[in-house]
């Protein structure tokens, strides 16, 4: 176990440079010249040519990539905001706990509340409780986030002046947000929970313990649940990168500082760094979350966990994914 | 002694008496299709749906007016007989932006899910059939990609190619491309196991017959429906694209598109959000009752 | 009669589906006394896994329901042929008592019926703990000692499932089912998934077990070999029916119906050299769509005109053996008026 953590750790260095790496390449794809967005497009060449040399913009390309990257690395370094001029690292720390905490709490809120659902209309599948909560999952995914999201803000905060409509003041400014990612989650985890618990409650050993005399509420839970959760976890790595776009979409609709915003207002701006700065910061914040994700998966199942003792594998073979 | 009649027998030899005469011919395509038949959501979503292309075909002669038909004398009208999704700020008629809208979200929601498909299932395939060190580069380097979250990759490309149909389309597929690998790669080595390629490459089958003629066949089921999923997920992220103006612009009627124009509307003409996004959620829900419907019919044990 | 800790009376259980009712039991009684073994061969989908699934209380809900009959364990009915959901319920209510204490099951696949996510001394102070007063230390300390006594070291308690091979998985899946001392212990093809080699060794443990404990055992396969190895008592099933049932010296010595004699045809023998095994020609009647005649009359090498339409019932053809069979009903006919002339 302790082999793989390490390896699943170290793994994580081709990570991040490959993330690094191929934003680099969207932003040498990316029409337009940066130092026209810098010095603006009446600058004499002089000027410009200046700003080239102190962007590194003459360096081939490899080095200017090398640069980037070590910049990145080891100063956490992703340049400075076109329009504030200030580091886009630290622009980023303010508002980065407000895009987790915002994505955390949706995929967690869903999880209490999904789960249990999903696990009733498997045990009595074709129930009424069965076909609701599944047709209200059904709702949930085929929703659209960003219009869940205006209309709740229309009703809720236009509307009725229950809540506050953008700002996250108090608690209460949290629950929009947390409700337009969330409810999507939901519908996500709740068909997940049933699919899998139907598969589990069909398998053998859960007639084993049927035929133990335990009762049907243990059997469902301590055998069934069980093993119907590592499927399940295996998901959640998937919902919180979803969650983390729906965050960048939440957070424009309802005027919160986290880093979607600061992104998206980046991208009208054709503030590059920050854009970049952005998605870099989300995808190692996303590749830190699935490392937690698959070390507790591989904790939760004993079968994972004695194939990297024995074999001392780097990547077990993750269950199918429940469609 | 034997032989019992109770009422589930009589019910169920009504039923039969009712099908009797018709000859029933049986096939795994055919039987899977009498299971979907047998599926009231599934048959209503593909209703729903065949109404949405038929509406997408008949767009001119269904709406009563162009696109960009601005009339600033009637900017904001709330819904009427003579309007009845009302108009925008512009004074265009919402209902004829949304019959038109058809015409863009589900082909191009369609076109990403086709794309992300055709890259994904080159590579993974290539990555299932093959194996070893083939498998391992391809899917260390998914693995890289997906560490970026699908939309956030989306935006990223899209942000760096600039706004269009075309940009967005490519956009979308390939930030999607990584997980449509690995449901082909999957699907593939779940029916590679079988004893019946073994039989193939037994009897002499090249790798591309093995892998057109025995393999990608058998391993349709979870693609079809996985690509079913795919094509409402792309719709869904289409629209959100538009929304944050990074996919098509005003004044093209693309559903997402027209929110975003709409929502400054908010507080003075609310209904001009109401329809454009109901409509999202329309066209998606009946994808994927379908796309349930498919995965019970093909995959029979879990209904 | 009180000697019988498991009596079985006119079974009749259907599966009911959206696509048609099968007819899965029709009609079977037997009995076991304490320290008997009752083999019930049959082939695939003739029914035994449902009886045994009856006696348990583990059909499958909704579709399996038990139409007719009673299944008396120490002369107490366990079945509840009644649609009635609170009667269902109480039933299941006393049957969840009964399961793991009085009556045990082990299940044909040992590869699937222990749970991979928790140790497999956990599974068998599981059942202990719900049906004994125990401590939790108490229950590790007598699993581990089922442990030892199924032959696999107690110190491997905190293994999973996954650790064991299919042979040890079987004898844990024993330790479960015995470990509290069942009066009637049910086996459904317990070694049909195991290689050759661990079958004759698990059969063994199960037997000597089964005498330690005075357990009476229902032995289900398809393996004539195991009923003359095991078992007292050997009942054949053929869709649903008890076609012959008698003691094991009867089946073997003296097979009566047509479908026991086509059985022993189709074994290789050691005496007789041949160079084709016979089989049975035919396939099993559909449960779905049983025919009115007698139900193995399409495959009967003995078929007469008497066998349409109606169902023989059983006769008794000597004590304790009896045959479904119409061709065996003028033998006993004339026996039994020849005994009441000897009354006379």
């Amino acid at each position: 176990m302790l082999r793989y953590i390490i390896k699943r750790l170290l793994w994580m260095i081709p990570v991040v440079v490959g993330v690094v790496c191929i934003i680099f390449f969207l932003s040498v794809i990316t029409p337009g010249d940066p130092v026209t967005s810098l010095v603006g497009a009446d600058a004499p060449p002089e000027v410009r040519e200046a700003m080239r040399e102190k962007l590194g913009l003459n360096d081939p390309i490899y080095i200017q990539f090398v640069n980037y990257t070590v910049k990145i690395i080891t100063r956490g370094d992703f340049g400075n905001s076109y329009i504030t001029g200030q580091p886009v690292f630290g622009e980023l720390m303010t508002r980065f706990p407000v895009t987790l905490k915002l994505t955390i709490a949706s995929v967690i809120v869903a999880l209490i509340l999904s789960v249990p659902l999903g696990v009733v209309s498997a045990v009595k599948r074709n129930s009424w409780i069965d076909n609701a909560s599944m047709a209200l999952s059904l709702m949930g995914v085929s929703i659209p986030q960003f219009w869940l999201g205006l209309m709740t803000l229309l009703l809720f905060a236009v509307k009725l002046h229950l809540l506050p409509a953008s700002g996250i003041a108090g608690i209460s400014g949290w629950v929009l947000p947390v409700l337009m990612i969330g409810v999507g989650n939901m519908g996500n985890f709740a068909r997940t929970t049933r699919a899998s618990m139907l598969e589990v409650i069909q398998q053998d050993y859960i007639r084993t313990a049927r035929a133990k005399g335990q009762t049907e509420a243990a059997v469902i839970i301590r055998h069934g649940l069980r093993n119907a959760l590592i499927p399940i976890v295996a998901n959640v790595g998937n919902i919180i990168g979803i969650s983390l776009g729906g965050a960048v979409i939440a957070e424009s609709i309802f005027s919160l500082s986290g880093v979607g915003q600061y992104m998206l207002n980046a991208i009208n701006a054709r503030n590059w760094p920050s854009v970049q700065g952005g998605i870099i910061m989300l995808a190692i914040a996303f590749s830190i979350i699935m490392l937690i994700m698959d070390l507790l998966y591989a904790a939760i199942d004993p079968r994972l966990k004695s194939e990297f003792r024995s074999k001392g594998r780097l990547f077990a073979k993750r269950k199918q994914k429940v469609a | 002694m034997a032989k019992l009649y109770t009422p589930a027998m009589a019910k169920i030899d009504k039923k039969k008496a009712k099908l009797k005469g018709r000859i029933q011919k049986t096939s795994p395509g055919r039987e899977a299709w009498k299971r979907l038949r047998r599926n009231k959501l599934a048959i209503g979503g593909l209703v729903i749906l065949g109404i949405l292309v038929l509406i997408a075909i008949f767009a001119n002669y269904i709406a009563p007016e162009g696109i960009d038909n601005q009339v600033l004398t009637r900017t904001l009208q709330t819904p009427s007989t003579q309007h009845l999704m009302g108009t925008d700020n512009f004074g265009r008629d919402i209902f004829s932006r949304v019959i038109y809208g058809t015409r863009i979200s589900l082909p191009v929601g369609f076109i990403c899910t086709f794309l992300a498909f055709a890259f994904g299932g080159v590579l993974g395939s290539i990555a299932a059939f093959y194996g070893g060190r083939a498998d391992n580069l391809i899917m260390r380097f998914m693995d890289i990609f997906q560490s970026i979250p699908p939309l956030l990759m989306a935006i990223a490309i899209a942000a760096s190619l600039g706004n269009g149909v075309l940009n967005l389309v490519l956009a979308i597929s390939l930030s999607t491309t990584p997980g449509r690998s690995r449901v082909i790669r999957a699907a593939i080595l779940t029916v590679k196991s079988n004893d019946y390629i073994e039989s193939a490459r037994a009897i002499g089958a090249s790798s591309a017959r093995q892998l057109l003629k025995y393999m990608l066949p058998n391993a349709m089921g979870p693609i079809l429906t996985n690509f079913t999923f795919g094509v409402a997920a792309a719709i869904l992220t289409v629209s959100s694209m538009s929304y944050i103006g990074l996919g098509i612009t005003a004044p093209t009627p693309e559903w997402g598109s027209m929110l975003s124009s709409s929502k400054e509307l908010m507080r003075v003409a609310p209904y001009t959000l109401y329809f454009p996004g109901l409509m999202i959620m329309i066209t998606v829900l009946a994808i994927n009752l379908f796309g349930d419907g498919l995965r019970d019919a093909l995959d029979p044990r879990l209904k | 009669m009180s000697d019988k800790v498991l009596e079985v009376k006119n079974l009749i259980v259907h599966y009911e589906t959206e696509d048609g009712v099968a007819e899965a039991v029709n009609d079977v009684s037997f009995s076991l006394s304490a320290g008997e073994t009752l083999g019930l061969v049959g082939e695939t989908g003739a029914g035994k896994t449902t009886i045994a699934l009856t006696i348990m209380g583990l059909l499958p809900k909704p579709a399996g329901q038990v139409i007719s009959g009673e299944v008396l364990l120490n002369g107490k009915n366990i079945v509840e042929s009644s649609r009635s959901r609170f009667k269902q319920r109480a039933n299941e209510r006393m049957m969840r008592k009964l399961r793991g204490d009085d009556i045990s099951m082990i299940f044909q696949d040992p590869m699937s019926a222990l749970n991979p996510v928790t140790p497999v001394g956990e599974q068998i102070a599981e059942v202990l703990r719900l049906h004994n007063k125990i401590s939790k230390a108490e229950a590790v300390l007598r699993a581990t000692e089922m442990m030892e006594l199924v032959g696999i070291p107690g110190e491997r308690y905190k293994n999973y499932p996954h650790e064991f091979s299919g042979g040890m998985k079987q004898r844990i899946v024993i330790a479960i089912a015995l470990a509290c001392n069942p009066r009637v212990l049910i086996a459904d093809e317990p070694t049909t998934a195991l290689d050759v080699t661990i079958q004759a060794q698990v059969l063994q443990l199960m037997n000597g077990l089964k005498q330690k404990f005075n357990t009476a055992l229902l032995m289900i396969t398809h393996d004539l070999g195991v009923v003359a190895d095991i078992c007292d008592k050997c009942g054949v099933i053929y869709a649903g029916q008890m076609v012959e049932l008698g003691s094991v010296e009867h089946i073997f010595n003296n097979p009566s119906h047509p479908y026991t004699k086509a059985l022993f045809n189709a074994l290789p023998s050691l005496d007789k050299d041949v160079e084709r095994l016979e089989s049975i020609q035919g396939l099993m009647s559909d449960p779905m769509n049983l025919p009115p005649d007698c139900t193995f009359r399409e495959r009967c090498a003995e078929k007469c005109e008497k066998c349409v339409n109606t169902d023989p019932p059983l006769f008794e053809t000597e004590p304790g053996h009896y045959v479904r069979c119409h061709r065996i009903a003028p033998a006993v006919e004339a026996e039994a008026s020849n005994a009441k002339e000897a009354a006379k």
